[in-house]
């Protein structure tokens, strides 16, 4: 199964950040994309992801196809999900309550035992009950990873995943995003930390003046 | 300020009667239009299209740029001839002040919504949270929560639009302090006591806001 995005163009007012960009990711597969900032490596998620129009282009989710440049209803879950670089937990929630009501649909639903294994592995149990603004960034950022790889979305995009992690908290995501990769899921990484993720990436590409090269 | 106190223990009981007249129509405009007003600003902003198309957000838009003072007016003295009806002028401004207030609340909450950071919805989306899920945990409630300053704010105003209730020859506050007036003839003491009337019912409203707005600091929802 793949995750791709075939000649794709954007640009805002008359800025281009994405110019006759593809990618292609399969399940089982780790990619990586990196880029100077505000280059456009996070819009290219966005049109993967369809929450965001092309101004030209195709996005294919397996065998499904659509013109990226079109508005779109159709959900991107649970063929993706995606990690914001800003995370967005829902502020009014708790932290469990952030990732029980996408697990379950519920926002008091019952986490099992999977689910509180990787939270311990994450080292966020303590702070569970608490409101998002009450935790670290690096508590926030560990728990929107988390509740992706929780989810049962066959590609999982993670927009600079390790920005706020130290470098224990970073082992345990590549070990988590090992298992991912193991389970046939594909993963697309943003990140300016490609060292960190070493031993798991199978393609890297650079995205500069607005195009996607294979490095 | 000693003629002021010796009219309030004069006129208590009329002044008494008459605030509780305001307190009641603004409690009738406070809950309908929030009932109401709500339910319109969740509908504006999550069927935009929709609302559009049916012609309510123009309605609504038409509708509030009228005085409240017209509508009260036309409510009482042309539209009853027309409908051949005569309702009592305490129900006519309750239905008034509740139609204006929900137009009100239901643009603060339609403002609230529309506020909101685009992006949670977005993580809902790419998390599989459903929609209906979506907006009675997450949208409704911070929207609501956004909202509340202005909300009590405005209820401040609603309260004291009630005075116009006087025009159509409800037993308010204003109508019985412009009784008094009549009597005394001393506009400067009497209207420094409608003055206090209303403080004392304003202020804790506008403490409120001021508390809420504290509030959505702390929780990071400040705008």
């Amino acid at each position: 199964m793949i995750l791709s995005a075939q000649s794709v163009n954007k640009q805002y007012d008359r800025r281009v950040v994405l110019r006759d960009c593809s990618i292609t990711v399969n399940t089982g597969q780790c990619s990586l994309i990196r880029g100077p900032s505000g280059c456009g490596k996070s819009t290219l998620l966005r049109i993967l992801a369809l929450l965001e129009q092309a101004d030209s282009g195709t996005v294919m989710h397996g065998n499904l196809s659509w013109d990226a440049s079109q508005q779109n209803g159709s959900p991107a879950y649970p063929f993706l999900t995606l990690v914001f670089q800003q995370l967005f937990l829902w502020p009014n929630l708790t932290m469990r309550q952030n990732i029980s009501i996408a697990l379950t649909h519920d926002e008091n639903g019952f986490l099992g035992k999977p689910a509180m294994e990787m939270l311990e592995r994450f080292n966020i149990l303590p702070v569970l009950d608490q409101l998002p603004h009450k935790c670290s960034l690096g508590e926030r950022q560990r728990l929107a990873i988390a509740r992706a790889l929780l989810s049962d979305a066959r590609f999982l995009l993670l927009d600079e995943p390790s920005s706020a992690l130290d470098r224990a908290n970073r082992s345990v995501l590549v070990e988590e995003l090992r298992r991912v990769l193991a389970n046939d899921r594909g993963v697309l990484l943003i990140t300016h930390d490609e060292r960190g993720f070493d031993g798991i990436v199978d393609e890297s590409f650079e995205l500069e003046n607005a195009q996607l090269r294979r490095f | 300020m000693n003629q002021t106190i010796s009219l309030l223990i004069r006129y208590h009981e009329a002044l008494l009667d008459g605030a509780l007249v305001s307190l009641e129509l603004a409690a009738i405009a406070w809950s309908g239009g929030l009932v109401f007003g709500t339910l319109l600003g969740i509908w504006r902003a999550s069927y935009s299209r929709g609302a559009r198309r049916s012609g309510i957000t123009l309605f609504s838009t038409a509708a509030s740029s009228i005085p409240v003072m017209v509508y009260l007016l036309w409510c009482h003295y042309p539209l009853q001839a027309y409908l051949g009806i005569s309702v009592p002028p305490f129900y006519t401004a309750a239905v008034v002040f509740t139609f204006y207030n929900t137009l009100t609340i239901g643009e603060v909450v339609r403002g609230a919504i529309g506020d909101l950071p685009v992006a949670y919805s977005m993580v809902a989306q790419v998390t599989g949270v459903p929609r209906g899920t979506y907006m009675r945990a997450i949208m409704i409630p911070l929207a609501l929560r956004a909202a509340l300053p202005s909300y009590f704010v405005s209820q401040v105003g609603v309260l004291h639009m009630t005075l116009f209730a006087s025009l159509i020859s409800v037993d308010e506050l204003f109508r019985v302090i412009q009784r008094i007036n009549s009597i005394e003839y001393n506009a400067v003491e009497v209207y420094s006591l409608l003055a206090i009337f209303y403080f004392v019912l304003s202020f804790p409203l506008l403490i409120l806001a001021r508390v809420a707005n504290n509030q959505l600091a702390r929780l990071g929802l400040d705008r």
